[in-house]
């Protein structure tokens, strides 16, 4: 995962490391290749300034700082292993050149050489002062960690990146990349270790429910139930997927009943109340559905569906203040519910607070935008362990 | 539960001793209501009891009635607060409900010093899950890969750590969406999450967008050519050449580009020019598993087994279960005329071949899982 940006600004730092060269003639010389170094360096042209480089170095084997600039260059155009080689020639002459030595981990570790790379990447980034070459180090230590086994490891830096780089885009899509990775492996583990457990078919049955291929996430929930029909979460499944996978009576009827075998299993199940509401909802029996959402409100605190629910319901049977209480309280705990807006939306419309209706109603479009891509092409990691709270096609 | 040592009894009237009989005994025939309603009756008559209410808070949270259970618990640690296990369990209750705030204290202190590993588990799961529902996503994945190391070939504490990473996957690229909406990085991604799905045209379109705004941009090329590879058209070997071989212009050192190159080759025929391309990735990366399958099925190609064998023996020191290694390997002893090899190589690849088979891996791909290169595979008219 190279970086750019930060390689096009190490060099003045190693520049910066150059010393005043005598005036005598072949440092003369010396001192006429260093600046026309650093004008190719300038004008971006990388075999130039490499050129100028080796042309120094040549003269004068023992100048650690053109063998250091060198390296950089070599590490701009990707040559990772000549870029180490002059690294560690400029070590050699003076140890203390810290940055070359921390590119000397960047570029061990970008050739592969991970044991040499490990001690020198955790010094980079266990440096107490921020560098330039502190985040590239913690990036490729993440990757370094994961491929030597030492999963607590990567995760550990991957935090401290994230707390010091917060909403560095790199940072975030390193660690998108390390969890995506994770949770392949942890599947892949569970496939290794129990090929025909029930967990295995709930998780089958999770991922063909988020693909929408609902008639076989219902065959995988039911094979998952033959195994161990009091796992946890699966009779839920099982019913939201046969909600999903059809709407006639007969579906819904099932539905439901698994949502009740469920609360016969784990009573306090929030989830499955939270469905059984949505039943009666469809059915258009707006004060059991009110039953069954306030209960699954008060068995999980911070539900926002079920709380965005009641807000829709109570709207509905003309108890908008208190729709419009519940509401705030579900944008207090999730602020970029978009549903949850909308409703706020309609409740202010009904108390005829107008502007503050329209200030939600531009809220709620504005994260729907930006919801739209996301969920397009993330449906994979989407997994929906109830029937959301959605806005109708004819709203 | 079953695990969960039991509580002690104390002694009492002939009318206590008959409810402890009748809750012992609905206890053995697993009635658990039964054995509810008898300690309930207990704790009546017998209200200063601790143990009493342990029990029954003990069976209620074996009936899944956490609600229930936790005033029994409260009121037995109450009465005797050095009671065992009844914080933990109590602790869990609390999860349960999802008041996880009130759970934590508890749950980190039975998972430190848990009475057993069956309850050091139960307690892990209930810990991590806690964490996840407040979205303190780092305490859940530290639990979860502590739970994966203590446990790594427990379903459950797999499924749940797959959860767990799959959810955290969504909440960062929903998180990286908003800092940074047209970035290489989102597009980058975007490109991935289709082409692992499938959906190559569209990754095929946001790597371009990668490299409208960074073409020298090491990596994208490579992808591209693999997602072009994967599409499958007609021209796709042509087109994904040209991106491996631009992605080694710009990055030499991706052994990935090269072997890629190697493979179309090979399979194009061009076998010195393929083995060349494998050679440079073994070159640069040794433990480079399947360029080294590649070149020695190319060296086999040209009737050089014994420079392929060397490759194919450090393939399966590298990974000893690969059948394509065995079954390539095979070839080679049968080239070289050494029949009672060739034999043990081609067991040990049907043998793996089957294990393979028997794995559901078709049904369950992980979020967002990149085959990085193109895997060394079997012909298909290899039975």
């Amino acid at each position: 995962m190279p970086n750019g940006i930060v390689r096009l600004r190490l060099l003045v730092f190693l520049f910066a490391g150059l010393p005043l060269l005598g005036q005598t003639n072949p440092r003369d010389e010396v001192q006429a290749h260093y600046r026309k170094a650093a004008d190719a360096m300038r004008l971006r042209n990388l075999d130039a300034a490499a050129e100028e480089f080796r042309a120094m170095i040549q003269l004068d084997p023992n100048l650690a700082e053109a063998h250091a600039n060198l390296g950089g260059v070599y590490y701009i155009q990707h040559k990772y292993p000549e870029a180490s080689a002059e690294f560690e020639s400029a070590l050699k002459l003076k140890p203390e050149l810290v940055k070359a030595e921390d590119l000397l981990g960047l570029s061990e570790a970008r050739s592969g050489h991970l044991d040499r790379a490990l001690p020198l990447l955790e010094k980079t980034f266990g440096r107490p002062d921020e560098n330039e070459f502190r985040r590239e180090a913690g990036i490729l230590l993440v990757d370094l960690y994961k491929a030597v086994s030492k999963p607590e490891r990567a995760r550990q830096t991957l935090d401290a990146l994230r707390q010091a780089y917060p909403a560095n885009p790199e940072v975030l899509y390193v660690a998108y990349r390390t969890y995506s990775e994770m949770a392949s492996r942890a599947l892949a583990d569970l496939v290794h270790a129990a090929p025909d457990s029930a967990h295995l078919h709930q998780v089958a049955g999770e991922l063909l429910d988020s693909e929408g291929d609902f008639p076989h996430a219902v065959e995988q929930y039911q094979k998952a139930l033959e195994k161990d029909p009091s796992l946890p979460g699966v009779h839920r499944a099982l019913g939201v997927a046969l909600m999903n996978s059809s709407q006639d009576d007969a579906s819904i009827e099932n539905a439901r009943i698994e949502f009740e075998r469920e609360l016969g299993v784990n009573p306090d199940d929030a989830h499955s109340e939270y469905q059984l509401g949505e039943i009666f909802w469809r059915k258009h029996d707006a004060d059991q559905a009110v039953k069954h959402y306030s209960r699954a409100a008060k068995l999980r605190p911070n539900f926002v569906d079920a709380l965005v629910a009641l807000g829709k319901v109570w709207t509905f049977q003309d108890r908008a203040q208190d729709a419009a209480n519940v509401l705030r309280e579900a944008i207090k705990i999730d602020s970029g519910n978009e549903v949850a807006h909308y409703r706020l939306a309609q409740a202010y419309h009904k108390l005829g607070q107008n502007t503050e209706s329209e200030k939600e109603l531009a809220e709620f479009r504005k994260l729907r935008e930006a919801s739209a891509s996301l969920s397009v092409i993330y449906q994979q990691v989407q997994r929906k362990p109830i029937t959301e709270q959605t806005i109708e096609s004819r709203d | 539960m079953a695990a969960w040592p039991a509580l002690a009894q104390p002694g009492g009237e002939s009318q206590i001793q008959r409810h402890y009989r009748e809750a012992e005994t609905a206890l053995a025939e697993k009635r658990l209501d039964a054995a509810a309603r008898a300690y309930e009756a207990l704790t009546r008559l017998d209200p200063k009891t601790a143990e009493n209410y342990a029990q029954l808070g003990l069976i209620r949270y074996m009936q899944g009635s956490f609600g229930d259970a936790l005033p029994a618990f409260r009121r037995a640690l109450q009465l005797k607060p050095a009671l065992p296990h009844v914080d933990v369990l109590l602790a869990i209750c609390l999860s349960e409900l999802g008041r996880h705030a009130e759970a934590e204290p508890g749950l980190i202190k039975g998972f430190q010093h848990p009475p057993d590993e069956a309850t050091r588990r139960l307690i892990g799961l209930e810990l991590e899950r806690s964490y996840s529902r407040r979205k303190m996503w780092d305490k859940a994945a530290q639990i979860a890969i502590k739970l994966s190391q203590l446990y790594p070939d427990d379903p459950e504490v797999l499924y749940h750590a797959g959860k767990l990473y799959g959810d955290l996957a969504y909440q960062t690229m929903r998180r990286l969406s908003q800092a940074a909406p047209d970035s290489v990085w989102v597009h980058q991604a975007a490109g991935e999450a289709h082409e692992v799905q499938g959906h190559y045209d569209l990754a095929i379109v946001e790597y371009q967008k990668v490299l409208a705004l960074e073409p020298q941009r090491p990596g994208v090329h490579f992808r591209l050519g693999r997602t072009i590879l994967l599409r499958g058209d007609a021209t796709s070997r042509e087109e994904a050449l040209r991106e491996f071989e631009q992605e080694l212009r710009i990055d030499a050192t991706n052994v990935g580009a090269a072997y890629e190159i190697g493979e179309i080759l090979r399979k194009e025929g061009q076998l010195e020019k393929a083995r060349d391309s494998f050679a440079a990735a073994v070159g640069r990366q040794p433990g480079f598993e399947d360029a080294r399958i590649g070149l020695a099925r190319t060296l086999i190609e040209l009737h050089q087994p014994e420079k392929a064998l060397p490759h194919l023996q450090a393939a399966l020191q590298l990974n000893s279960e690969n059948e394509v290694s065995h079954y390539q390997l095979a070839r080679v002893y049968q080239a070289l005329g050494k029949t009672v090899e060739q034999q043990k190589e081609l067991q040990q690849f049907r043998s793996l071949r089957a294990q393979k088979r028997s794995q559901q891996r078709s049904l369950v791909q992980g979020p967002v899982e990149l085959d990085d290169i193109t895997r060394q595979t079997v012909e298909s008219n290899v039975p």
